[in-house]
């Protein structure tokens, strides 16, 4: 006994301990905040307060639909209506708040206690939040944008849109894809490398491989939009045709690039939804969920699959049939994958002892709702179909189905499962199966008859419609459900808002679930776990019921905290195995300002005052700068950490740290974005009606050649002394990386050259102003390139890089490799395909 | 003893990733052909193009399906080594992953044989 009390009070000492090196500031210092708790919750309010205002909107909406001719709403209101509701709707609430939650739950699932990345979580919550506000303010100032919320052109060019609607959506959009990216990345290198000891691959909670195919979703899904919406305002603001059929554009290219991340979005909405399904199916079945390896293969399927569909948003353009059978196909391919989950839920069921609590109630809700969403969807997938429902409100209904089954109510499943561990409190029984009730039924009056609405042939997008159609009782139906729905909705917040204060303590791990994130305190200490138990199982929580206890007496791994330092175990991405300490980095104001730097960027462009702008970008690369110069080898660490006999080095005396996996995720959505280049460069090429190529190519091959020969010399010197450094040699290894980085500026030099002799017009031809956007690409990554290894040579000089520490030369080193490898392959398809297609 | 591939993390997304590549080939000939030499619409779909594109897709499917089969019999063989677990758990859905690669590879493949290829 005595010695468990003495257990008992040591743990209660390094608690006290934990909390002065993890506790969050008060006041404004709050706004330093980077514990991915905290952020994660940030995510999820705002994002909940914007899905309050596009239900808002959609009220407005349904209003003026109840009857025949009104005028309640003037069209262009409606216009701007309509598309903010979907705008807010798919970027300010389905992604960030499925992000949040990730987030919230990733570390704690996994045994973390933090995500690895956590200055680039508050950096990307900031950049929401502002981005938001940027395009939140165009409908309160009554210039939001008005052309439907996937923007197409001819409509959104100047000519046809003129006024900064369109840009408040191209630039506040993009910055908040910013923020999804950067979680993208955060929660990719975090679920492969900051697993618990022992977690393997098959050991991992299904939620996780859910989010990690989300955010990798995200990393190759969201440039292409974010390209096409840079096209669009260089088109805008700068002249630049890429959609100008006159001059060598082609407005389907818009199109491409929209889908391409739009339809992929979709499935970025459904995966993490689908995995609160198979989180909470298990739990309230009280068995271990049917077909593990099963669902695992249906999800990595589900992800590559929903990248060979999106042509099926754009089957009556005239695209030849063959291909639209393609894309038909892999639409109804995409369900097999869909079909899997959906059987090994039901068998969950079918074989456990379910017991329905309030989260069941919506998770049955959700078979119910997206089983017919998923059937409607194989019927948009045949072509002819398609042809027939096309842009009525069959489609609306449809996505409807999708997203609010798919995403919606999983969604609020999952806030009632973890609410209790928000809060440590339990929401009302009553209220909750009320607010269930009432959505449901209001969901389907809603919606179930906007199919039949669509039938009838009733256009999407139409702020009123004539008696005598047949619309009439089906819109009143659509208008009296949608207000159902509201209220059910109401209700649901009314309960979690009165839970705060009145819902019952909730005690330890409430549903008697398998998964670590109960291990924790609830609501959670911002460290997570005092310390991080060996995880080599799937349900750590039914195997060792006494976790939560064990963990916070600090009987497991990494529990020392003296140092001062924020730590959590790297592991293994595939094993689970530990291979080093990651310090993590503390609270910090940089990820605000650096934002605020980025959003004052963003509304300079809005209002085209240049000057702004410039002074915006140095302030950004200033304090982004700065930011990685703090962040580097962490002066404060010394080199204690083998101090435990046992424990491993810290990341950055490694070559193989947390940022080197961050970097190389990150340029796989650089590469991403390249690659959209490039498609958009051989798409025009190829199939614009009106392609104007010069007779020569317009940029001199000489300079182009010489810049290139010096890059891949920068390139090799920089791969070689990493590997001297991996050797243990670093002498001389400042005035090589100053020298490295001189070359690199000799290459850019040549490169301005190159671009500044050349007859390049960019507003003339759709031909030029691709080569231009290529060129402004190659040259932002080579100046980085050079800056990045100059402020090396400079760390070198203070000591914190060298073969002590080498992690953050190797970090640089793939940036160089890639940028070598899009110069060159720029040079093939910029200079050397067109030669070679003349000559053909 | 199987091939060390067969358990090598890759195989989470070989199978698909060569599905995806095929298809951005695929999609990119039609498109480049059609523009550039399309074949008379009275031969239906009995066109070089398609020929060309049914070869392709049949070659790419056998390829997916014999490293569909590598794995399944390397999931099935098992293996001694400490990771032994995580390994079979691979191997296992590298074979699912490149079996559903044929399946969507020669089912989009097959299309060619239904429309032509320019309409």
């Amino acid at each position: 006994m005595n010695t468990n009390n003495e257990i008992r009070k040591a743990g209660a000492v390094l608690q006290d301990e934990f909390l002065q090196v993890w506790g969050n500031p008060s006041g404004w210092r709050a706004l330093t905040i980077v514990n991915h708790t905290t952020v994660g919750i940030r995510f999820m309010v705002t994002g909940g307060i914007f899905f309050l205002i596009g239900g808002l909107i959609a009220m407005l909406m349904r209003t003026q639909l109840a009857l025949p001719e009104q005028d309640i709403i003037e069209p262009k209101l409606y216009d701007q209506l309509f598309t903010m509701h979907g705008t807010v709707m798919m970027f300010l609430f389905a992604v960030p708040v499925l992000e949040g939650l990730a987030m919230y739950l990733i570390p704690k699932m996994i045994g973390a206690r933090d995500l690895v990345f956590p200055r680039l979580s508050a950096f990307g919550y900031w950049c929401y939040l502002f981005g938001s506000l940027i395009l939140m303010s165009s409908l309160v100032l009554g210039i939001a944008p008005a052309a439907g919320w996937f923007m197409y052109t001819p409509l959104t060019n100047d000519v046809y849109s003129p006024g900064p609607n369109v840009d408040f959506w191209l630039l506040g959009v993009t910055f908040i894809e910013i923020s999804a990216v950067s979680a993208g990345i955060e929660l990719t290198v975090s679920i492969l490398r900051t697993r618990t000891s022992g977690m393997a691959l098959l050991h991992m909670p299904l939620l996780c491989w859910y989010i990690l195919i989300m955010a990798l979703m995200i990393v190759f899904g969201f440039p292409p939009l974010i390209l096409g919406s840079i096209l669009l305002e260089l088109e805008r603001a700068a002249g630049m045709p890429f959609f100008d059929v006159a001059r060598g554009g082609d407005p389907i290219l818009w199109q491409h690039l929209f889908w391409l991340f739009g339809h992929p979005e979709v499935y970025i909405i459904f995966l993490p939804a689908a995995g609160i399904v198979s989180t909470l199916l298990p739990v309230f079945s009280r068995q271990p969920i049917v077909g593990y390896r099963w669902i695992v293969l249906a999800i990595i399927s589900t992800g590559f699959i929903s990248f060979g569909l999106w042509v099926h948003h754009m089957f009556t353009i005239g695209i030849p049939q063959l291909a639209q059978a393609f894309f038909s196909m892999a639409s109804m391919l995409v369900a097999i994958p869909t079909g899997i989950q959906l059987f090994a839920w039901l068998a969950t069921l079918w074989t456990g002892r379910p017991v329905y609590h309030v989260p069941m109630l919506w998770l049955v809700g959700f078979l119910f709702i997206f089983m017919i969403g998923g059937l409607t969807g194989v019927m948009l997938a045949l072509v002819p179909f398609n042809w027939q429902v096309h842009d009525t409100h069959f489609v609306v209904a449809h996505l409807h189905y999708v997203m609010v089954g798919g995403m919606l109510f999983p969604l609020i499943a999952g806030l009632y499962y973890w609410l209790p561990h928000f809060s440590g409190r339990m929401p009302s029984d009553k209220l909750a199966r009320w607010g269930f009730w009432m959505t449901f039924v209001g969901f389907n009056t809603t919606f179930l008859v906007m199919h039949l609405t669509g039938l009838l042939g009733m256009p999407r997008r139409v702020y009123t419609y004539p008696a005598g159609l047949g619309w009439e009782l089906p819109n009143s139906v659509s208008s009296m459900g949608g207000f159902i729905m509201a209220m059910g909705i109401s209700m649901v917040l009314l309960d979690i808002v009165l839970h705060f204060r009145f819902g019952r303590p909730a005690g330890a791990n409430p549903w008697q679930a398998d998964t670590l994130e109960w291990a924790t305190d609830t609501p959670p200490q911002p460290y997570n776990f005092i310390s991080l138990p060996d995880c080599p199982m799937r349900h750590p929580m039914w195997d060792s019921p006494d976790l939560q206890a064990t963990i916070a007496d600090g009987r497991h791994g990494l529990s020392e905290i003296d140092h001062g330092r924020r730590e959590t175990w790297g592991s293994d991405p595939v094993s689970g195995a530990i291979r080093e300490i990651i310090h993590l980095p503390g609270n910090s104001w940089l990820p605000f300002f650096s934002a605020l730097a980025l959003s004052g960027l963003c509304i300079s462009l809005l209002i085209r005052t240049y000057s702004m702008a410039l002074i915006a970008v140095i302030a950004s690369l200033v304090l982004l700068l700065r930011w990685s110069w703090k962040n580097g080898a962490f002066l404060e660490a010394d080199s204690d950490s083998a101090a435990k006999s046992g424990y491993p080095q810290l990341h950055s005396r490694t070559f193989d740290g947390p940022g080197l996996w961050g970097m190389v995720v990150t340029l796989l959505a650089d590469g991403a974005l390249f690659l959209s280049i490039l498609f958009g460069w051989l798409y025009l090429r190829i199939v614009a009606p009106n392609w104007q190529a010069p007779e020569t190519v317009p940029l001199a091959w000489q300079p182009l050649l010489i810049s290139g020969v010096l890059l891949t010399i920068a390139t090799f010197w920089h791969h070689f002394i990493v590997r001297r450094l991996r050797e243990g040699r670093d002498d001389h290894l400042q005035g090589q990386l100053w020298s490295i980085a001189a070359v690199g500026l000799a290459h850019c030099c040549a490169l301005i050259w190159a671009w500044s002799s050349s007859s390049l017009v960019t507003t003339q031809t759709a031909h030029d102003a691709v080569i231009a956007v290529i060129l402004m690409y190659q040259l932002f990554h080579s100046g980085l390139a050079v800056i990045m290894t100059a402020l090396q040579a400079m760390r070198v000089a203070y000591g914190y890089v060298g073969k002590g520490a080498p992690y953050e030369i190797a970090v640089v080193k793939p940036w160089w490799l890639y940028t070598t490898a899009v110069y060159w392959l720029s040079f093939l398809t910029v200079i050397l395909l067109p030669i070679a297609w003349r000559s053909a | 003893m199987w091939p060390r591939e067969v358990y090598h993390p890759i195989q989470l997304a070989f199978g698909l990733t060569v599905w995806i590549v095929w298809f951005i080939v695929k999609y990119g000939a039609l498109a480049f052909f059609c523009e550039q030499v399309p074949p008379p619409i009275e031969q239906g779909a009995f066109t070089w193009i398609n020929t060309t594109l049914l070869i392709g897709s049949v070659a790419v499917t056998g390829l997916l399906l014999f490293w569909a089969n590598n794995c399944w019999r390397g999931a099935r063989a098992g293996n001694n080594q400490a990771d032994a677990e995580t390994n079979l758990f691979i191997a296992w859905l590298g074979a699912g992953i490149n079996l559903l690669g044929a399946v969507v590879t020669l089912s989009q493949g097959l299309m060619s044989l239904l429309l032509p290829p320019c309409l």
